[in-house]
C-alpha cells in the first residue's frame, strides 16, 4: 500500500520531471528561434556600400554600386568573443585604406546596466577612425571602463579580431602575431581556491574554531569576491552554462572554480556549502543579522508564499534565457548592484529592502528570492527523486 | 582643638541646580548679545541692497588667504615659447582650412604660418577642413528638431546684442592711454589701497570675481590673433605699460548652462564680462593711467587662463578651463592690462590638481574626445593637460544652438550651485591633503549625477540624439510656448 | 517658501529639537533605558545623520537632480536603518 511518503515521493518525481521537460522544451524552442539577420548590420558598419559580396572566410566586401562594375567601398567582418554572460558580436567596417569606418554591436547578452557602462563611453562607435593595425589595448588606446572589464575586453577583442582578419584576408597586410590570451591565474584565483577549501572544510567540521574561521572566510569573501573583484555567482552564470555560452577556459579559471564549488557539492551530496560559507552577499546579510541582534525566520505562511515566488521567478528567468538564448534577458539579482553600485532604479529599491530586512530576519534574499537557491533546491529535488 | 585640617573648607557646592541656573543665565546673556550682533549684520547685509545685491562682491566669498601659495601650480619645464595667435588659436586658423577644403588645396601649398603649423599637426588639417561640411549636415536636421531651440537661440542672440565698441586698430601706445590733453597720471597713495579700490569698483561695474597679478610676458601672444593695433605677421613686443593684469568676469546663467551644448550660450557671460572690462579700463584711464581690455569672443592679445591662475582666482583643470572655488568652471573672464600700481594677489591651491588626476568626468563626457584622459604634457614649455582644439571645434559645428559646446563646464563636479551640499563638498576637498575625499566624491559624482552618452550630444543627422547634459529650464522649452 | 530660508525657521527647529530631547528622555525612562553621557551624543549624531540625508534628498530635488535624490534616499534609508538598529541595541546596554 502506498504510504504518505511514497505519494510525496512520486509527486516530487512528477514535479522534477515536469520542470526538466519544460527546460528541455525551452532549450529546443530557443534553438529554432536562433536566427541571424546580418544585412542591416553590414550597412551600419559600412554606410558607403550599396551591396555586399560575402566571402567564405565570412568577410563581406562592400561595393559602391548595385551594378557589377563598382568600386570597393570597404570590408565588413562580424566577429564574436565571449563576454560575461555570452558572446559579444561586433560588425566592423573598414575602408580600403584600413581605417575603421564604423563598429556596431550585432548582438550581446550582457546585463543591461553593465553594458550601458560600455556603450555610455561611446563604444564601439569610438573605434571610428582608428586604424585596423592599432593595438586596441585597454588602458592604452582604449579606455578602461570600471565595473565592466569583461564586457569591454570581449568587445575590444572582437573588434581586434575583425580588423586583423580583414587586414590579412583582404588588405594584404602581413599577419600580425596575435598574442595568445595568457591563462588567467593570479591572486583572485588563488584566493578563491583558498576560500573554497577553507569554507568547505569548515562546513564539514574538519577545522577547529570553526565559527571564527567561518566568519573570516565570509568577510574575506565579502571584501574580495564582492567589493574588490565584483565576481560572485549569479543566475546569469548558470544560465550561460545552460545556454552553452561557456567562457574560454583561459580566462574562465575563476568561473570554473566558482561554479564547480557551487554545483558539485549539491549534485554529489545535496549540501550547499557555497551558500552558507562563501557567498559574499550571504555574508553581507549575515553581518547585518549580527548587527540587528535577532535572527528570526520568516513566519510559516509567508515562508510558503516566498518559496513559491522564489522558484517561479527562477524558472521564468531560466526559461527566458533558454528560449531567447540570452542569459540576462530576465535578471533580478541585486548582489551585483550591491557590490558595484550599478543597476536599474528598481534594483536599488529591492537591494535597500533586502539590506534593511536582513537586520531583522535571517538571510531574506537567500530564503525568499535568490534564484541560485531555487536552482540548488531543484537539483536537490532531482537527487531525491531519481538518485538511489 | 579644631585645626584648619579637620574643618571642611568653605567650598561652593557645585550641584546640578546651580549648574543649570548658571548655564541658563549665561545662555540668556549670549543669546541677547547674539541678537545685537545679528542685527548689526542685518544692517550691513549685501542682500539689503535691493536691485544691486550682485554688485556688492559677496559672491567672491572663498577664503583665498588660507589657500594662498607662493607659486602657481603650472610647472615650467625647459624653454618656454609664446603662443602664435594666428595658428594656435582655433578661430584664427580655421578659415584657412575651410577655404583649403573648398579649393582642394594641400598643406604644402598653404601660406605661412599655416603651412608650418599644419605640417606639424596634419590631423588638425583634416579636422579643420570638415567644419563647413558638418554645419551643412546639422542644417539638414528636421524642422521639428531645429525649432526646439528657437527660444534658446533668441535668448542667446539677445544677450549678445549689447556690446562695447571694439578698441580699434590704433597701436597700444595710443589706444591704451587716456586721450591726449587729459591730465597726467594721479599719484596713488598706496598700492594696497589702490588694489582694494579697483576691486570694489570692479564689483560695482558688474564683475562677480576679481583678481590682480603682474603680467607674465609668456602669456602674451607672439603673433596677434585679431586686429587690435598689431601688424599680423610681426611679433608682438610686450608694451612696458602692460605691467599688471586685472582679471574680471561673470558666470553664464546657471540653468541654461546645465542644458548645454544646445540650450546654453556663452553670450550672456561674454557680454557682461566685456562691459565690466571696458568700464574698468575707462575708470583707470580717468585716473591718468594706461588700460587695455582683453575680452571674449576673440578680442585678446594674450591667454587668459594662466593669468587667472597667477591672480589667485582658481586652478586650471583637466579641460584647460580655470576652476574657481565659487563658480567652478562657470566663469568667462576678461583681462585689463594696465600700469596702475597695485598690490597683487597670490595664487591659490585648493585641491583641484589632485581631483583632476582621478576624476576625468569632463574627458568622459566630452562629445568630441578632445580632452585628455592621460597625464599632463609639456605645451610651449609648461606642464599642463593638452586639449585638442580641432576636435573640440568640430563638435561646435555638429550641434544646434548657440555657438560653442560647454559640456565640460556643465559636467565638471566643481561647477555646482552654491547650496550647503556643494559648499560642504568643496570645503572637504579643499582641506583634504590626502586625496581620499577627492576619489570618494568623484565616485559619488559619477553615480549620483550621471550624464548622457557623449555621442548622443551630436545632431540627429550626425548620429546623435540632440541630447543636452540636463533638461532645459522651463523658460527655454520652445515647445511649451510656440507651435513647433 | 521663504519661511524656510529665514532665521525664524531655525528658531522653530531649535524649539522642536528641545521638545524632542525632553520627549526622548521621558520615553527612555519609560522603556527602562538609562541615558548617560555617551548615549546622548550617539542619538544626536544619528538624528543629525538622518536629518542631513533628508536635507540632501530635498536639496537634490530642488536642484532638479532626481538621480541624486533617488540614490541619496536609498543610501540614506539603508545607512540610517543599519546604524539605527545598532544605536538601538547600544541604548539598551
Amino acid at each position: 500500500m502506498a504510504t504518505a511518503k511514497d505519494v510525496t515521493k512520486s509527486r516530487e518525481r512528477l514535479l522534477a520531471l515536469a520542470i526538466l521537460v519544460s527546460l528541455l522544451g525551452g532549450w529546443v524552442v530557443g534553438w529554432f528561434r536562433h536566427h541571424s539577420d546580418i544585412a542591416g548590420f553590414l550597412k551600419q558598419a559600412l554606410p558607403g556600400a550599396v551591396r555586399f559580396d560575402s566571402g567564405e572566410d565570412s568577410i563581406h566586401t562592400g561595393l559602391t554600386h548595385a551594378q557589377s562594375e563598382s568600386e570597393t567601398a570597404g570590408f565588413v567582418a562580424i566577429r564574436s568573443v565571449p563576454g560575461y554572460a555570452g558572446p559579444v558580436t561586433v560588425a566592423v567596417g573598414l575602408d580600403p585604406n584600413g581605417t575603421i569606418v564604423n563598429a556596431v554591436i550585432v548582438r550581446q547578452t550582457e546585463s543591461p546596466a553593465f553594458f550601458r557602462k560600455v556603450s555610455d563611453k561611446g563604444l564601439p562607435g569610438r573605434f571610428r577612425g582608428k586604424d585596423c593595425s592599432d593595438p586596441f589595448e585597454i588602458g592604452g588606446d582604449v579606455d578602461a571602463v570600471t565595473g565592466a572589464t569583461v564586457t569591454l575586453t570581449a568587445l575590444t577583442e572582437a573588434v581586434r579580431v575583425a580588423c586583423s582578419d580583414m587586414a590579412t584576408g583582404r588588405l594584404g597586410l602581413p599577419v600580425v602575431v596575435k598574442t595568445r590570451s595568457p591563462i588567467q591565474f593570479g591572486l583572485p584565483e588563488i584566493l578563491l581556491i583558498l576560500l573554497i577549501v577553507t569554507g568547505f572544510a569548515t562546513h564539514a567540521n574538519k577545522l577547529p574554531a570553526s565559527a571564527q574561521i567561518k566568519w573570516a572566510v565570509l568577510i574575506a569573501s565579502l571584501v574580495f569576491i564582492g567589493f574588490v573583484w565584483n565576481r560572485p555567482v549569479s543566475l546569469t552564470n548558470i544560465n550561460s552554462l545552460l545556454v552553452g555560452y561557456w567562457p574560454r577556459w583561459q580566462n574562465g579559471v575563476y568561473w570554473c572554480l566558482l561554479l564547480t564549488a557551487l554545483l558539485l557539492p549539491i549534485i554529489l551530496t545535496g549540501k550547499t556549502p557555497y551558500c552558507s560559507h562563501i557567498c559574499p552577499f550571504g555574508a553581507a546579510q549575515d553581518i547585518l543579522m549580527r548587527l540587528g541582534g535577532s535572527s528570526r525566520q520568516l513566519p510559516g505562511k509567508y515562508a510558503l508564499f516566498f518559496k513559491i515566488l522564489q522558484r517561479s521567478l527562477a524558472w521564468t528567468a531560466v526559461m527566458g534565457a533558454l528560449v531567447f538564448r540570452n542569459p540576462t534577458v530576465i535578471t533580478y539579482g541585486v548582489s551585483a548592484t550591491f557590490f558595484t553600485f550599478i543597476g536599474a532604479n528598481w534594483q536599488f529599491v529591492l537591494l535597500a529592502l533586502v539590506l534593511i530586512v536582513s537586520l531583522f530576519i535571517a538571510r531574506p534574499w537567500c530564503n525568499c528570492l535568490c534564484p541560485v537557491r531555487a536552482v540548488s533546491d531543484y537539483i536537490r529535488l532531482l537527487r531525491r527523486s531519481f538518485a538511489r | 582643638m579644631d585645626t584648619g585640617k579637620d574643618r571642611p573648607d568653605r567650598k561652593v557646592r557645585v550641584d546640578r541646580r546651580t549648574l543649570l541656573k548658571a548655564a541658563g543665565a549665561t545662555s540668556a546673556v549670549l543669546g541677547l548679545s547674539g541678537l545685537g550682533l545679528s542685527g548689526y549684520q542685518a544692517g550691513r547685509d549685501p542682500d539689503s541692497y535691493t536691485g544691486c545685491e550682485g554688485l556688492q562682491g559677496s559672491a567672491q566669498d572663498f577664503d583665498r588667504k588660507r589657500f594662498a601659495v607662493d607659486r602657481p601650480h603650472y610647472e615650467k619645464v625647459g624653454p618656454t615659447r609664446r603662443a602664435d595667435g594666428r595658428t594656435e588659436v582655433i578661430f584664427s586658423r580655421v578659415g584657412v582650412a575651410r577655404s583649403a577644403a573648398q579649393k582642394g588645396t594641400k598643406i604644402e601649398d598653404l601660406d605661412e604660418p599655416f603651412k608650418s603649423y599644419y605640417e606639424q599637426h596634419p590631423e588638425d588639417f583634416e579636422f579643420d577642413k570638415q567644419n563647413s561640411e558638418l554645419r551643412r549636415k546639422v542644417a539638414e536636421d528636421s524642422p521639428e528638431n531645429k525649432n526646439r531651440y528657437i527660444l534658446a537661440e533668441a535668448w542667446a542672440d539677445a544677450m549678445g546684442a549689447v556690446s562695447p565698441r571694439p578698441i580699434g586698430n590704433d597701436p597700444p601706445e595710443t589706444s591704451d592711454f587716456p586721450r591726449q590733453g587729459s591730465h597726467s597720471p594721479f599719484k596713488m597713495k598706496d598700492p594696497a589701497a589702490t588694489a582694494k579700490l579697483i576691486k570694489k569698483v570692479s564689483y560695482e561695474f558688474g564683475t562677480v570675481l576679481v583678481g590682480i597679478t603682474k603680467l607674465n610676458p609668456d602669456w602674451v601672444y607672439k603673433y596677434p590673433s585679431s586686429r587690435r593695433g598689431f601688424a599680423r605677421d610681426e611679433p608682438i613686443e610686450v608694451p612696458k605699460h602692460w605691467e599688471y593684469a586685472i582679471v574680471v568676469g561673470t558666470p553664464m546663467s546657471w540653468d541654461p548652462m546645465y542644458a548645454n551644448p544646445t540650450y546654453g550660450t556663452s553670450n550672456d557671460a561674454y557680454s557682461k564680462s566685456r562691459i565690466v572690462a571696458f568700464r574698468l579700463a575707462s575708470f583707470i584711464k580717468r585716473l591718468g593711467y594706461a588700460a587695455r581690455p582683453h575680452t571674449p569672443g576673440n578680442s585678446y592679445d594674450l591667454m587668459v587662463p594662466p593669468i587667472m591662475v597667477d591672480a589667485g582666482l582658481g586652478e586650471q583643470g583637466r579641460h584647460s578651463i580655470v576652476i574657481t572655488p565659487e563658480l567652478g568652471c562657470n566663469f568667462r573672464p576678461a583681462v585689463v592690462t594696465t600700469n596702475l600700481p597695485m598690490a597683487t594677489d597670490k595664487p591659490i591651491a585648493f585641491g583641484v590638481q589632485e581631483f583632476c588626476k582621478t576624476c576625468k568626468i569632463c574627458a568622459e563626457q566630452c562629445p568630441s574626445g578632445a580632452i585628455s584622459k592621460g597625464d599632463k604634457e609639456v605645451v610651449r614649455g609648461y606642464r599642463r593637460y593638452r586639449l585638442h582644439s580641432s576636435k573640440c571645434f568640430n563638435f561646435w559645428n555638429s550641434k544646434h544652438g548657440s555657438m560653442g559646446c560647454r559640456v565640460c563646464i556643465a559636467a565638471c563636479p566643481y561647477t555646482r550651485k552654491s547650496n550647503w551640499v556643494h559648499k560642504t563638498a568643496l570645503q572637504v576637498t579643499a582641506n583634504d591633503p590626502t586625496g581620499v575625499s577627492h576619489k570618494l566624491l568623484t565616485g559619488m559624482q559619477k553615480r549620483f549625477y550621471p550624464g548622457p552618452e557623449p555621442s548622443d550630444f551630436y545632431a540627429a543627422t550626425l548620429g546623435g540624439k540632440n541630447a543636452s547634459y540636463r533638461e532645459p529650464p522651463w523658460w527655454l522649452k520652445t515647445e511649451d510656448f510656440i507651435e513647433l | 517658501m521663504s519661511f524656510f530660508e529665514g532665521g525664524l525657521f531655525w528658531f522653530v527647529e531649535g524649539l522642536l529639537a528641545a521638545l524632542a530631547i525632553v520627549a526622548l528622555r521621558t520615553w527612555a525612562q519609560d522603556k527602562g533605558i538609562r541615558m548617560s553621557f555617551w548615549k546622548w551624543p550617539m542619538v544626536v549624531v544619528w538624528v543629525l545623520f538622518l536629518g542631513v540625508s533628508i536635507a540632501y534628498v530635498g536639496t537634490s530635488i530642488g536642484e532638479g537632480e532626481m538621480d541624486a535624490a533617488f540614490l541619496g534616499a536609498i543610501c540614506g534609508a539603508v545607512m540610517a536603518s543599519i546604524s539605527g538598529v545598532v544605536v538601538w541595541r547600544l541604548l539598551r546596554m
